[in-house]
């Protein structure tokens, strides 16, 4: 299926990125190890009206072209640009796991050639290795309509990929509001999902428009830190649970325990009762804890 | 009920109650199993075909109930599946795996069923309410006109006919010897607007209800699922209202409360099927049995005033939740079903008083 030639790299097409799907990054590390031990694993390329394509190994031509080489060996392919494609999938995701964004770029190159059951079936029958299921490809569709922008902050991890998907079902001016808020806010991605959720959820139940909450969460200096935003948010969307708990903490609070007794509620306050911890090292500091406890008698709290 | 596509399984044209089957054109299955794997229905389009089978399982099942909270200990009639009726918060919608609405025509076997029912020495309830409408079959096959004469000629069990609909001509002259109660799902006329589809109208299912209490039948309604929104508390009340406005309370048996509650997949079908729906954004926490449900003190303060509304117009009618805890009883009703027996105890005493069972 294919040959080993020595090729010029005047005739290799460096814009051409049909079969691209890592995107390209320095190649400056690779230029050192090629000058030091030499180009271990060659480029496969493809010749298409006189130029080459390259298929595999972008980043190695790039630092054959730092390093001022004018001649390289590599494979030369005979095969048509869906083969070649896959091809390229592979020689990617044969050593390691692709990221979200990699996958991306080659679910949406692979659309060109087959529909989403083709592409299903392609990579179980070819092992690309993209683990691809019905919802991930229409995820990765609706992904890359996104603006550059968040796209991204997902493939530098800054904003989930499943949370750039919510993002990409909005209108274009509430994503913007909601992702700049994301990015005043680097988080983590368990965070960021609650974020887009309660400011979501809020904009459905009150039906209002994203940048108008945004907007009050400013107007209530909601906006000082993500620890703010949050709590703001979750009054918002839990009004009646959100005071109910803050009132049963501030009578908590009221009782004045020393710190090793700790009362807390059942998650939810779904199963009834209060429940106590303590801490002690000795009968002394037992007999003390117990004594703090008792102070609980004296309270509303066990009435509520 | 008409549905657009009528199947029917071939073994069900040798049984006894074809006869009585009111279908025109239907398609033959052969291989049921096949039929039912490769059934991959919307559930738009489940609402619309109808698969005509044998019940291979028992008819009568026990309500499942959930982990942790109080069940009624009420007995399911399965004699179909699936509803054409279109609640934006009907669990059936993520129940089945392939949804096709679904009869069952082998009625000699539910017979033989309930006729050991009939012999034991205890009380029974049963409900044909739980995984369809009670009330949507009967012009394809006259299951509840059937099931409520047979009823009438035993001593020991009620039949819980649960509806939505106004479905009650026919049933209206049949001798029930008060064996039948006929119970309505009532919603708030907000509710039935923007969330029940194809469904009557509050004031259509209360007038059908007068027609069953004129008729000498005993009468049950279900404030289930009750939801929290703004106002909910009056809209639920001005219903309690009309109740014992047009009723007498000696011939309503029970009601029973329950606020939503649903299975976390729910909300996904909400999403994709009632696009405008919020019912499933209220303040809702994950329950003991995994199930989404309103913030505890906010289902008290709810029955607190719903039911305390109720009691204004009679102490009379057993009032119990479906699927709540001891803690809510206890807060509302002020005791625990255990102290009375049990929620079935006190739905059996009140059947034996007003269905004169022995």
């Amino acid at each position: 299926m294919f040959q080993v030639g020595k090729i010029s790299i005047e005739d290799i097409n460096l814009k051409d990125k049909s079969f691209l799907i890592s995107p390209t990054s320095s190649a400056k590390k690779i230029a050192k190890s090629i000058q030091k031990v030499g180009l271990i694993t060659l480029p496969i390329l493809k010749k298409e009206n006189g130029k080459y394509k390259i298929v595999a190994g972008f980043k190695r031509i790039f630092a054959l072209k730092i390093l001022k080489q004018k001649i390289t060996y590599a494979k030369i392919i005979n095969a048509n640009n869906l083969d070649a494609l896959k091809i390229a999938i592979c020689s990617n995701s044969y050593h390691r796991q692709l990221n979200i964004i990699e996958k991306s770029n080659a679910v949406l190159k692979l659309s060109d050639f087959l529909n989403e059951e083709e592409i299903l079936q392609a990579d179980i029958k070819f092992k690309l290795n993209l683990e691809l299921s019905h919802k991930l490809i229409n995820d990765i569709i609706t992904f890359s309509k996104l603006d550059k922008s968040i796209k991204r902050a997902v493939a530098k991890d800054k904003i989930a990929f499943n949370n750039a998907v919510k993002l990409a079902k909005m209108q274009k001016d509430e994503r913007c509001a909601l992702a700049k808020i994301l990015f005043l806010f680097p988080t983590t991605f368990s965070k960021e999902k609650e974020i887009i959720q309660h400011i979501l959820e809020i904009s459905k139940i009150n039906k209002t428009k994203i940048s108008e909450i945004i907007k009050e969460a400013k107007n209530d200096n909601a906006q000082e830190n993500l620890n703010t935003l949050r709590d703001w948010l979750k009054k918002k969307r839990y009004p009646n649970m959100y005071n109910y708990l803050k009132n049963l903490e501030e009578d908590i609070k009221k009782i004045k325990l020393n710190n090793n007794v700790k009362i807390f509620p059942n998650k939810h306050l779904e199963k009834e009762g209060l429940n106590i911890s303590f801490s002690f090292k000795n009968i002394k500091e037992l007999e003390k804890a117990l004594e703090e406890i008792k102070k609980i008698k004296e309270t509303r709290i066990l009435n509520q | 009920m008409k549905p657009k596509k009528i199947y029917l399984n071939q073994d069900c044209l040798k049984n006894p109650f074809f006869s009585k089957l009111k279908i025109d054109n239907y398609e033959i299955i052969k291989d049921e199993k096949d039929f039912l794997r490769n059934c991959r229905l919307s559930i738009d389009e489940a609402k619309e075909n109808l698969f005509i089978t044998n019940n291979k399982g028992s008819f009568i099942k026990a309500c499942p109930g959930t982990k942790y909270y109080n069940c009624c200990g009420y007995q399911i009639l399965n004699i179909a599946c699936f509803c054409n009726m279109d609640c934006s918060y009907c669990i059936l919608q993520s129940y089945f795996k392939n949804p096709i609405l679904t009869f069952f025509l082998n009625y000699e076997r539910l017979q033989e069923e309930l006729e050991t029912k009939f012999q034991e020495n205890k009380i029974h309830r049963f409900g044909t309410g739980e995984f369809t409408d009670s009330l949507i079959w009967e012009n394809i096959f006259p299951i509840s006109q059937i099931l409520i004469e047979k009823f009438a000629t035993q001593s020991n069990s009620i039949l819980e006919i649960k509806t939505k609909s106004t479905n009650i001509d026919k049933l209206l002259n049949l001798k029930h010897n008060q064996k039948t109660i006929i119970s309505w799902s009532l919603n708030t006329k907000k509710i039935i607007e923007e969330e029940e589809r194809n469904t009557s109208f509050l004031e259509e299912r209360l007038k059908a209800a007068k027609k069953c209490e004129e008729a000498g039948y005993k009468l049950a309604f279900h404030f289930d699922p009750i939801f929290i929104y703004e106002n909910h508390i009056e809209d639920y009340k001005n219903i309690i209202d009309l109740l014992f406005l047009k009723f007498d309370d000696k011939n309503i048996v029970y009601i029973s409360f329950g606020t939503f509650r649903f299975i976390k997949d729910l909300s996904k079908t909400i999403e994709m099927r009632f696009e405008n729906s919020i019912i499933h954004l209220g303040e809702f926490i994950e329950g003991i049995d995994g199930k989404k449900r309103y913030f505890k003190p906010l289902r008290i303060n709810t029955y607190k005033n719903i039911i305390s509304h109720v009691q204004k117009y009679s102490k009379n009618i057993a009032l119990y939740f479906c699927m709540e805890d001891d803690e809510v009883w206890k807060k509302v009703f002020g005791y625990k079903p255990s102290s009375k027996g049990s929620i079935k105890k006190i739905l059996d005493d009140a059947v034996i008083k007003h269905c004169k069972l022995k």
